[in-house]
C-alpha cells in the first residue's frame, strides 16, 4: 500500500516537473516570438497597391474642358488611381458595413458622410453588393499648386445588389453622374466632395452591325494531346498548322477556339497570351478558316466585385482581335446556364447582358453568341446576341422537335449548332456499348438534319485526347473516359469511321 | 400502401403550393403606387416622400445616393410614406429611389436636395503656391468650397468675394462659384512684401490667408574693394562688398543668395571667395598678397548676374633686409626685414631660399616665416656642398649672398 502511494508520489512529481518545464520553455518561446514580431517596416511608408488587384473598371479621361493649371501625365495616373481606389473602398465599405480603408481615400469631412451611411445600414442590417464598371471622368479644374482637382464623372455604370437581413432585396443597374472634388493630402489623392448631379441620358448603344453566316462548316478545335489547352507553355505553331491544313481540306470552314480566363491572366492580359492568340488566327487565316473564338473558359466566379476584372480581360482579348480577317465573332461564354444553379441565374446573366453591352462599345463589328449548352436555355437573352447557339449531345430524333421550339422563340435571329458530337469510346464504363461506328451513324444523323435546316455547325471534335484535366468534367472516370473520345481521329492521328462522314462535301 | 403513397404525394405538392404562394408579391404590393409629394428639398429640413396606393408592410424604398444605397421601411402601417433619416435628409444631391416589394420594382424615380439656407460660419479655403516671386508673371491662386451648415457644396452662381490687402491697399475681386468651387488668381505684386487674402460669401467667410511676395531674379551689381592700406604685406584684409543687390523691381533679393568673387592676379585666375547676401549685400575677405601684385576683381550670381570689374594694386611692403652667414656656413640668417614705414615686418612673412651651384641651376629650396623681424635657415651639410650662391627673396625683394 505504501509502496502504491510511494510511486503514485513519484509519477505525480515526474508528471509535474514536465509539466512545469513544458510551461517555462512555451512560456519563453511565447515571449521571444512577441518580441520577433511587429508591424512591417515597410508599412510605415503607406505603400498601396493591393487594393488595385480586384478593381479595373474603364476610365476614360475628358482633359479638353480643363481649368486652371494644366495636368501633368504622372499626376494624372496617380490621381486615376487614388480616385479608383475610392471607389472600390468605398463598394468594399458598403458590402462589409465595414470603414477599412476609407481614411486613406475620403478625406476627414467625407468620410464622416460615409460612416453616416455605413451606420444607417448597420442599424438596418443592410449591405450592399456594388460596383462600377465604367467611369467617364471630366477633369474641370486642377488648382495652380496642383493639390486640389474637381472632376466630373459622367456616367458611371454600376452595378448594385442590395440585401436585407443577409437576403436580396433588388439589384439593378445604376448610372449616375457626380461631381467630385479631391485634395492631394500626404501623397493621397482623397474626395473631398461628391456630389451626385444629374446623367445625360446616354447616346443609343451602336446600331445592329452587318454580317453573314453563310452556313459554315466548323469545328471545335484543340490540338492533339493539348485537350482544353492550346496555349500556354504548350502552345505548338507547327501542329495547329497541320491540323488546320487538315481541316481545311476535309470541308471545313471555320473553328471555334476557347479562350481561358485565368490562364490568359484575367484582367492584365499578357502580351505573350495575345501573340499566340493572333498567331492561331493567323494559321487560320492561311487555311481560309474563320474563328469563333469564344471568351471566359473555365471562369465561374460571376461576383458582382469581380466584374470589372472580367470586363477588362475581354476588353484586352477583342482589342487585340478585333480586326483580324480571320475573325468570325465572339462567343461570350461557354454554356454559362451550366453555372445558374451555383452562381444564380440573375447573376449570370446580368453579368452577360452587361458584358455583350460592352462587347459591342469595344468591337461593333463582329457578331455576338453565347454557347448555351441546350436548344432549351439558348432562348436565354437572345436579344442581346446577333446569332443564338446551342449544344447538342442528345438523341438525334428528339433533335428536330426541340429545335423547332427554339426555332420559333428564335424569331428570326439565325441559329448556329456551336457543339455536337459523340463519343466512341467503347470500354468498361459504358459496358463496351460504344464503338466508332455507332459514333458514325450518330453523326450521319445529325449531319443529314444539319444540311437540309442549312444549319451552321460546329462538331465536337477533330481529335481524340489520351487524357482530359479535371477541370473539364470532374474526376470521375467513366466521364473523363467517354469524354475522350469525341474526336474524328483517334490518337494516333488515323481517321476514324466517322472522319469519311463529316467530311464528305 | 399505395394510397398512403397517394396521400403523402398530394400532401407534399400542397406544402409546395403553399410554400410558392407564400413568396409571390401579387397580395402584397396593389395596384399603382405613385410619388405625391414634391421631389426638390432642402437639406436639413424633413423629407417624406408619400405614395398613394396600398400600404402594405412588405414595401421598402431603396434609395441610392452619392454615398452608398440603403433601403427604407414604410413609416407606418396605414401610409405609403418613407421618412428620410438625417443622414441622408442632409445630404445635398440627387437621389434616385425605387419603391420595391419582394424583387419587383413598383415605382422610381429621384429627388433633389438643395443646399441648406444658413451656411457653415468658416469658408473653406485653400491658396497656393504659398509665395511666389514679384516678377510680373507670377501668380497664385485662391480656392473657396463654400458650404451649408451641414457640409453640402453651395449651388452653382453662388457669389465670393475676394478682399487682397499689399502695403496697405485693398482691393476687391466677385467670382461665382461654378461646379462646387469658386477660385481666382491672385497676381504677382510689383514689390515683395506680405499680400493678405481674405475670402467670404454670404455670411461665410475665411481666415487669414497670406502670400509671401518675393524678390525675383537679381539683376548687375556693383562691387568695392576696401583695404587698410595699399601693401602687400601678406597681412592685411581686403573686404569686398557688393552693393545691394535687387531684382528689376528695386527689391532687395532673397538674403542667402550665394555670390561669388573671383580674383585674377597678373599670373591669371588666383583666389576665388564666397559670400551670402545679408539685406542684398554679400562680403568677402581676402588676405594682401606677400608681394606687389595686380589684382582684377569680379563678382557674379550663377547663372543669374554678374559685377562690374575692379583693379586693385598692391604696393611691395619690403623695403631692404640683411643677410648674415654663420662662420661655419651652416646657418643663414636674414634680419632686419623693414616694411613700408621701416618698422619691422609682422610676423608671418614668407621667406623663401633658393641655392644654386655655378651654373645657376637650383639645388635645393626652402621656406620660413618671419618672426619679430627675423627669419633664418639651418642647412645641411649636403645642400651646400656644391653651392655657390644663396638666393633670398621676402615680399617681393631678392637679395643674393656667395658663401
Amino acid at each position: 500500500m505504501i509502496s502504491r502511494s510511494k510511486n503514485l508520489y513519484r509519477a505525480l512529481l515526474l508528471t509535474s516537473f514536465l509539466l512545469v518545464n513544458g510551461a517555462i520553455i512555451y512560456g519563453i518561446a511565447a515571449g521571444w516570438s512577441f518580441l520577433n514580431t511587429g508591424a512591417d517596416r515597410s508599412t510605415m511608408l503607406h505603400l498601396s497597391g493591393t487594393l488595385e488587384e480586384s478593381y479595373f473598371p474603364e476610365v476614360n479621361w475628358d482633359l479638353d474642358q480643363q481649368e486652371g493649371r494644366p495636368m501633368e501625365l504622372q499626376t494624372l495616373g496617380e490621381l486615376e488611381q487614388d480616385y479608383r481606389n475610392a471607389w472600390y473602398v468605398r463598394s468594399l465599405g458598403l458590402l462589409n458595413n465595414d470603414r477599412f480603408g476609407l481614411d486613406d481615400y475620403f478625406t476627414t469631412d467625407a468620410r464622416e458622410k460615409l460612416f453616416q451611411q455605413l451606420d444607417l445600414n448597420i442599424a438596418a442590417q443592410i449591405t450592399v453588393k456594388s460596383t462600377t464598371l465604367q467611369h467617364n471622368p471630366q477633369l474641370d479644374f486642377y488648382s495652380l499648386d496642383g493639390k486640389l482637382v474637381v472632376l466630373t464623372d459622367h456616367n458611371v455604370q454600376g452595378y448594385r445588389q442590395i440585401f436585407r437581413d443577409g437576403s436580396s432585396i433588388h439589384e439593378g443597374r445604376t448610372q449616375e453622374s457626380f461631381r467630385v472634388i479631391l485634395l492631394l493630402e500626404d501623397g493621397f489623392w482623397r474626395i473631398r466632395q461628391l456630389v451626385k448631379i444629374p446623367h445625360e441620358s446616354h447616346p443609343d448603344p451602336t446600331p445592329s452591325r452587318e454580317f453573314s453566316l453563310e452556313s459554315n462548316k466548323g469545328i471545335n478545335y484543340y490540338p492533339k494531346g493539348q485537350p482544353w489547352g492550346l496555349f500556354g507553355e504548350d502552345f505548338d505553331p507547327i501542329r495547329i498548322e497541320t491540323d488546320f491544313r487538315t481541316l481545311a481540306e476535309a470541308g471545313f470552314n471555320s473553328v471555334r477556339i476557347f479562350v481561358p480566363y485565368e490562364d490568359f491572366g484575367n484582367a492584365q492580359v499578357p502580351e505573350v497570351a495575345l501573340g499566340q492568340l493572333r498567331e492561331v488566327l493567323e494559321l487560320a487565316q492561311n487555311q481560309q478558316l474563320q474563328v469563333l473564338v469564344t471568351l471566359f473558359d473555365f471562369y465561374g466566379n460571376y461576383d458582382i466585385l469581380d466584374w470589372t476584372r472580367t470586363y477588362r480581360h475581354a476588353q484586352t482579348v477583342v482589342n487585340a482581335l478585333k480586326d483580324h480577317p480571320a475573325l468570325l465573332g465572339w462567343d461570350l461564354k461557354n454554356e454559362p446556364d451550366l453555372d445558374f444553379e451555383s452562381r444564380g441565374k440573375d447573376n449570370v446573366l446580368n453579368w452577360l447582358r452587361l458584358l455583350s453591352e460592352n462587347m459591342r462599345t469595344w468591337d461593333p463589328n463582329h457578331p455576338l453568341t453565347i454557347g448555351w449548352s441546350s436548344p432549351e436555355a439558348a432562348i436565354h437573352l437572345k436579344e442581346e446576341v446577333d446569332f443564338i447557339s446551342f449544344h447538342y449531345y442528345g438523341e438525334p430524333e428528339d433533335l428536330e422537335a426541340r429545335y423547332r421550339d427554339l426555332r420559333k422563340a428564335a424569331g428570326n435571329k439565325p441559329l448556329v449548332l456551336e457543339e455536337f458530337g459523340k463519343s466512341s469510346y467503347s470500354g468498361f464504363w459504358n459496358v463496351f456499348s460504344g464503338s466508332e461506328e455507332k459514333q458514325a451513324a450518330y453523326l450521319e444523323e445529325l449531319q443529314s438534319f444539319i444540311k437540309e435546316e442549312e444549319l451552321s455547325s460546329y462538331l465536337w471534335t477533330l481529335h481524340d485526347f489520351d487524357q482530359v484535366p479535371n477541370r473539364v468534367v470532374g474526376r470521375l472516370p467513366w466521364r473523363k473516359a467517354y469524354q475522350r473520345h469525341f474526336g474524328i481521329l483517334d490518337t494516333e492521328g488515323n481517321p476514324k469511321a466517322a472522319f469519311e462522314i463529316v467530311t464528305e462535301k | 400502401m399505395i394510397n398512403r403513397c397517394w396521400h403523402s404525394i398530394v400532401l407534399l405538392c400542397f406544402l409546395l403550393a403553399c410554400g410558392e404562394s407564400k413568396v409571390t408579391t401579387e397580395d402584397i404590393a396593389e395596384g399603382p403606387y405613385a410619388l405625391q409629394t414634391e421631389v426638390t428639398f432642402i437639406a436639413g429640413a424633413p423629407i417624406t416622400l408619400e405614395f398613394s396606393g396600398t400600404p402594405s408592410d412588405q414595401l421598402v424604398l431603396l434609395v441610392d445616393n452619392a454615398w452608398g444605397s440603403t433601403l427604407l421601411a414604410p413609416d407606418d402601417s396605414k401610409s405609403v410614406s418613407f421618412s428620410l433619416p438625417a443622414a441622408l435628409a442632409q445630404k445635398a444631391g440627387l437621389s434616385n429611389w425605387y419603391l420595391v416589394a419582394g424583387q419587383t420594382v413598383l415605382d422610381s424615380g429621384e429627388y433633389t436636395i438643395l443646399p441648406a439656407k444658413p451656411p457653415m460660419p468658416t469658408l473653406e479655403t485653400y491658396i497656393g503656391p504659398p509665395s511666389i516671386f514679384a516678377n510680373g508673371l507670377d501668380q497664385s491662386m485662391l480656392v473657396a468650397l463654400p458650404q451649408d451648415q451641414y457640409g453640402n457644396a453651395l449651388q452653382d452662381s453662388t457669389p465670393v468675394r475676394i478682399r487682397t490687402l499689399f502695403r496697405n491697399q485693398q482691393e476687391e475681386t466677385r467670382v461665382n462659384v461654378n461646379r462646387l468651387i469658386a477660385y481666382d488668381y491672385i497676381a504677382t505684386r510689383p514689390q515683395a512684401g506680405e499680400l493678405f487674402i481674405a475670402a467670404s460669401a454670404d455670411t461665410q467667410v475665411s481666415k487669414e490667408l497670406t502670400v509671401r511676395v518675393l524678390a525675383s531674379l537679381p539683376t548687375d551689381f556693383e562691387i568695392e574693394a576696401i583695404r587698410e592700406h595699399t601693401y602687400a604685406d601678406g597681412n592685411q584684409i581686403v573686404t569686398l562688398r557688393t552693393s545691394p543687390i535687387q531684382d528689376s523691381n528695386g527689391n532687395s533679393i532673397a538674403d542667402g543668395t550665394l555670390v561669388n568673387f573671383q580674383v585674377k592676379n597678373i599670373l591669371g585666375p588666383a583666389l576665388h571667395a564666397q559670400g551670402q547676401t545679408v539685406n542684398g549685400v554679400a562680403r568677402a575677405n581676402l588676405l594682401h598678397p606677400q608681394q606687389a601684385d595686380t589684382w582684377e576683381v569680379s563678382a557674379y550670381i550663377s547663372g543669374l548676374a554678374k559685377s562690374n570689374s575692379i583693379g586693385l594694386e598692391f604696393e611691395p611692403a619690403v623695403a631692404d633686409f640683411s643677410l648674415l652667414l654663420s662662420g661655419d656656413g651652416r646657418e643663414l640668417q636674414i634680419t632686419s626685414i623693414q616694411s613700408y614705414m621701416e618698422q619691422l615686418i609682422p610676423d608671418g612673412l614668407t621667406v623663401s631660399l633658393t641655392i644654386l651651384d655655378a651654373m645657376g641651376k637650383p639645388l635645393y629650396t626652402d621656406q620660413s616665416r618671419t618672426f619679430a623681424g627675423k627669419a633664418s635657415f639651418d642647412l645641411t651639410l649636403e645642400s651646400i656642398e656644391d653651392a655657390s650662391v644663396y638666393r633670398i627673396s621676402v615680399g617681393g625683394v631678392t637679395k643674393e649672398i656667395i658663401p
